[in-house]
């Protein structure tokens, strides 16, 4: 599809995916899909099930390899790297369901994100100096203060097994900012998220986004998505069909008959 | 005691070590990092057998056994020397089975390993002299002492340093950031990843660093027994080990150490004590058969062992950090078990 001139910003954008194709023998999952994600922005994917959100999500994350098509981050080709190198260039990703480590706290899943980490080096930690228990203390405060903005102070001792949907949720985004994200790819974020805790969520993402951070996500409820999104792609079958905010695409035709038919 | 016990309690008190040297460092890959190398034993095995030839000499020109490199290498070269082979070869196999397989079908993968190697070993009498093994392994102390009880002591208070030592770098990997992330990687690898964990780097370092520990335990094995033979290092016996950490404590620090003494020991040594019924090969095989009962009846109503992985807690600001067991407190008269970490 033809961008727009005036969505087009000055500077490239953070995240710019162009042509992006998987197949899986013969299904063609995600077919030429073009799209941007901007940093202090929240983008969104949307489109009736089976439309490739999550795969097209997985691609960008580096979980599942694309058959064609290039992944521009900050700059730099990243199409072939493997999921962990993304990462560490600040590209991170939460899951749909089971993204957490449950057995261990919730204070340790935020730890383990934190980059750059002198303990995890084995000739470091069998150093007579151990310098990485000062880094270690300071990431404890760290971890600490994202919990508390995230309202899961009290909860830093429990198993992340043990917590609820909606805490797991908060839990893995206050785990995805520890990780020092500068794009935060988010697959449905408030799939299993009790209504109450939508809102404070919705709240939370608007946060971080003006923090700075780029958000791409996946959602299902168009209304979270109309709250929260600035920009929207809406794929059908593989292929994007539209782009915009919400009240301009709910206008559009082609979005409607996709959802009507999907 | 005489002399007899002596050579009885001492003998019991090596096995021992090597039991608790060699579950820890399963527990390192299957406790902590959720690894399935169902082909431990083969590390074990490979240990001894460069224990054996580092320290046995050139082979006699009778042609009584045959082997490869028949070094004659002075203490304690023979074990740093087979901790690195068997730490070597740790990283080779998991180089190629690591990348490309799932944690199940690496399991799979593990098991034909281990039957491999054992009819490799078995058939190639060139190199390792077949199904007869090597006997005459030399012992590393016996300068030290002239009776044979004494030397025994001497051994046992070897195997037990070792196996001090051993506990002590474990227990600093696994209560470090860098063990915080192999338990990560067993919860959930693809988050692992996603949060920038190189897995594949991570349990090719539990495959190299679980590899050499099952090395010294087949080291300090062999140099005792003096003997090498295929036939003592089937894949059954991985799974003895896998049974003790199971019913000790997946990936605490003291669960291998109580599933050695409690599974392999104890009940392989307690069945000793059974008044002799039916035909002679029975109390071995229902030994086999206690050991899959009991591995079973944990996973079912125990998964976690005697003493569950202890939760990590932060102290607060000004506090101490502290390692506690919830689990067991209700065993020790409803107090919390508390390590300092430090």
């Amino acid at each position: 599809m033809s961008a727009n001139l005036s969505l087009v910003p000055r500077q490239p954008p953070l995240l710019d995916v162009r042509g992006l194709t998987c197949s899986f023998g013969g299904l063609r999952a995600v077919s030429d899909v073009d799209f941007s994600a901007a940093s202090a922005k929240i983008t969104g994917l949307i489109g009736p099930n089976g439309a490739g959100k999550s795969t097209t999500l997985g691609i960008v994350a580096g979980a599942i390899r694309a058959t064609s098509g290039t992944i521009q981050f900050a700059g730099s080709d990243v199409t072939g790297l493997p999921s962990y190198q993304r990462a560490r260039l600040g590209m991170i990703r939460t899951f749909q369901m089971r993204g957490e480590f449950d057995r261990l706290t919730v204070l340790e899943n935020l730890l383990v994100a934190s980059p750059h980490q002198q303990g995890e080096h084995v000739w470091r930690i069998f150093s007579p100096k151990r310098r990485w228990r000062d880094q270690e203390s300071k990431l404890v405060e760290q971890a600490r203060e994202l919990l508390d903005r995230f309202g899961l102070l009290g909860h830093e001792d429990r198993y992340a097994a043990e917590l609820s949907g909606g805490q797991r949720r908060l839990m893995e985004l206050a785990r995805a900012l520890m990780a020092r994200p500068r794009l935060l790819l988010l697959d449905e974020p408030m799939a299993g998220v009790s209504p109450s805790m939508r809102d404070r969520l919705g709240r939370y993402l608007r946060d971080v986004a003006e923090g700075g951070i780029a958000i791409l996500l996946v959602e299902h409820q168009l209304r979270f998505v109309e709250q929260v999104c600035e920009n929207v792609y809406v794929l059908a079958q593989g292929s994007v069909i539209g782009e915009g905010n919400m009240a301009a695409l709910r206008e559009q035709a082609a979005v409607l008959d996709a959802y009507l038919a999907g | 005691m005489s002399s007899a016990w002596q050579y009885y309690v001492a003998t019991l008190i090596v096995y021992s070590f090597v039991y608790i040297i060699a579950a820890a460092g399963l527990n390192l890959q299957f406790g902590v990092a959720g690894v399935y190398n169902f082909a431990y034993i083969v590390f074990q095995a490979a240990g001894a057998y460069f224990t054996a030839v580092f320290s046995l000499g050139r082979p006699t020109s009778s042609g009584l056994q045959t082997y490869i490199l028949g070094l004659h290498l002075p203490f304690p070269l023979p074990l740093l020397g087979s901790a690195v082979i068997a730490g070597l070869l740790g990283v080779g196999i998991g180089a190629v089975t690591i990348r490309r397989l799932r944690a199940d079908y690496l399991a799979i993968a593990m098991l034909v390993i281990s039957l491999i190697a054992t009819n490799v070993v078995t058939d190639t009498t060139s190199l390792f002299n077949g199904a007869t093994g090597i006997s005459l392994v030399p012992q590393p102390f016996t300068s030290l002492t002239s009776s044979a009880t004494g030397y025994d002591w001497i051994y046992a208070a070897y195997a037990g340093f070792v196996c001090a030592l051993v506990l002590l770098a474990l227990r600093v990997i696994i209560r470090s950031p860098l063990g915080r992330s192999l338990r990560a990687v067993r919860e959930n690898e693809h988050a692992a990843a996603a949060l920038g964990k190189n897995v594949a780097g991570l349990r090719l370092f539990v495959f190299g660093v679980g590899g050499a520990i099952a090395g010294v335990s087949g080291s300090i094995l062999v140099s005792f027994t003096q003997a090498w033979a295929p036939s003592s290092w089937l894949y059954g016996e991985t799974f003895v080990l896998f049974t003790a950490l199971i019913v000790g404590g997946v990936g605490s620090n003291l669960g291998p150490i109580l599933g050695a003494l409690l599974v392999p020991v104890v009940l392989a040594e307690g069945s000793r004590y059974l008044p002799q019924f039916g035909s002679p090969t029975l109390v071995p095989s229902l030994e086999w058969i206690a050991i899959g009962v009991i591995l079973i009846a944990f996973l079912w109503f125990r998964p976690h062992g005697v003493v569950p992985e202890p939760k990590r807690r932060f102290p607060q600001q000004g506090q101490r950090p502290a390692v506690t067991v919830p689990e067991l407190s209700g065993l020790l008269d409803g107090s919390v078990v508390r390590e300092e970490a430090r």
